[in-house]
């Protein structure tokens, strides 16, 4: 490619860029932005706590968000951690819901715990810090039971100014 | 010494390997050593090691993964992890300021491109300083400073690098999609696990 071909295809774009978005028809500052829609109340707990390695003892990358999402059937693309959680648990109306996403990053935590244990035993010189990561999980596995519990589900046919 | 020597050199070239992108001379170096190659089983036996051309090795494989294993999805600076909030710390709060300051390691931010000070490549090039002025002092007779520094590598390992590295290192693994990280993240997790039995026992 040359460099007329480079100029041809900056006029393209910016003809386009004009065409297209200076009627503000894709303007995504909006409302209509999903990432912008509200969530369950959950979620920024679940986002600080479950996101932080300081807390969790472990770093859920945006392939591990992503990898939990497709285990459920869930299809959410990648992006900002946090706005991939919200994402994956913006619809929530059903506990059942919750317990098999949570499941899934139980799944996670395991690798995690038996990765951290085999690590203790192989150096024991370090099984201190692994055993506070271990630590870390075990509050955090607490942490989803505990909303699952208290997670209320929402009736199709409940009041929405009710919810 | 040899051993003192061999971590230094080991901490030197996993420094290197994590810090930045690969050019042709390291990679050269990767390809070719055969003590190197020893430690990263994978990527010695990787067929596209000898039969893809070494630039486009680099350009088409190495870096991008390197792109996405150190900028787009993991996070390789010790703050991150160690602060509930997951900022990273770039300014001179830093923890690792202090300790770097008191044994002159001056990290300069524009060659290492990195944004704060605590990177993973930055504290294991920490390590490497650490050790070759303990083989200063030995070479030197001087015992009671060999000994200080030998500690102080041991507690800089067990206030910083294993407090995060091995979270970073074991997302880098399964990550990873060249042997060469893959071997890179599991040589470099085994061996500062190791160092730091070594170094217990001499504690």
């Amino acid at each position: 490619m040359n460099k007329t071909d480079f100029s041809d295809l900056k006029a393209e774009f910016d003809q386009f860029v004009r065409e297209k978005c200076d009627t503000e028809a894709c303007d995504t500052s909006g409302d209509s932005n999903p990432d912008n829609e509200p969530v369950p109340g959950f979620v920024d707990e679940l986002t600080d706590k479950l996101l932080a390695p300081y807390h969790s003892g472990v770093y859920f990358s945006r392939l591990d968000i992503k990898r939990v999402a497709e285990a459920i059937d869930e299809s959410i693309p990648i992006k900002e951690r946090k706005k991939m959680l919200q994402a994956l648990f913006r619809h929530t109306t059903r506990k059942e819901y919750l317990r098999v996403a949570f499941d899934e990053f139980n799944r996670h935590f395991g690798g995690r715990i038996l990765i951290y244990t085999e690590l203790s035993e192989a150096f024991p010189a370090s099984k201190a810090i692994f055993d506070a990561n271990i630590a870390k999980i075990k509050n955090t596995q607490k942490l989803l039971d505990q909303i699952v519990e208290d997670y209320e589900e929402i009736e199709a046919t409940d009041e929405p100014m009710m919810v | 010494m040899n051993e003192l020597t061999a971590r230094s050199n080991i901490y030197a070239l996993l420094s290197r390997i994590m810090l930045q992108e690969l050019d042709v001379e390291i990679l050269n170096t990767l390809m070719n050593d055969e003590t190197v190659l020893e430690f990263l089983p994978h990527w010695k036996e990787w067929e596209q090691r000898t039969s893809v051309p070494p630039q486009k090795l680099l350009e088409e494989h190495l870096n991008p993964d390197f792109t996405n294993l150190s900028l787009l999805h993991l996070v390789p600076y010790e703050t991150f992890y160690t602060r509930a909030d997951q900022m990273i710390e770039t300014g001179g709060a830093n923890p690792v300021t202090d300790i770097y300051s008191a044994y002159d390691f001056i990290v300069d931010y524009g060659v290492a491109r990195v944004v704060s000070s605590d990177h993973i490549g930055v504290e294991l090039e920490f390590m490497h300083h650490l050790c070759q002025a303990q083989i200063k002092a030995v070479e030197e007779g001087d015992s009671d400073s060999a000994a200080e520094l030998q500690t102080v590598q041991h507690r800089f390992l067990n206030t910083h690098l294993l407090q995060w590295a091995p979270m970073y290192l074991i997302n880098m693994k399964y990550e990873s999609r060249t042997p060469l990280y893959y071997d890179a993240a599991e040589m470099a997790l085994e061996f500062i696990l190791s160092d730091n039995e070594m170094l217990s026992a001499g504690a």
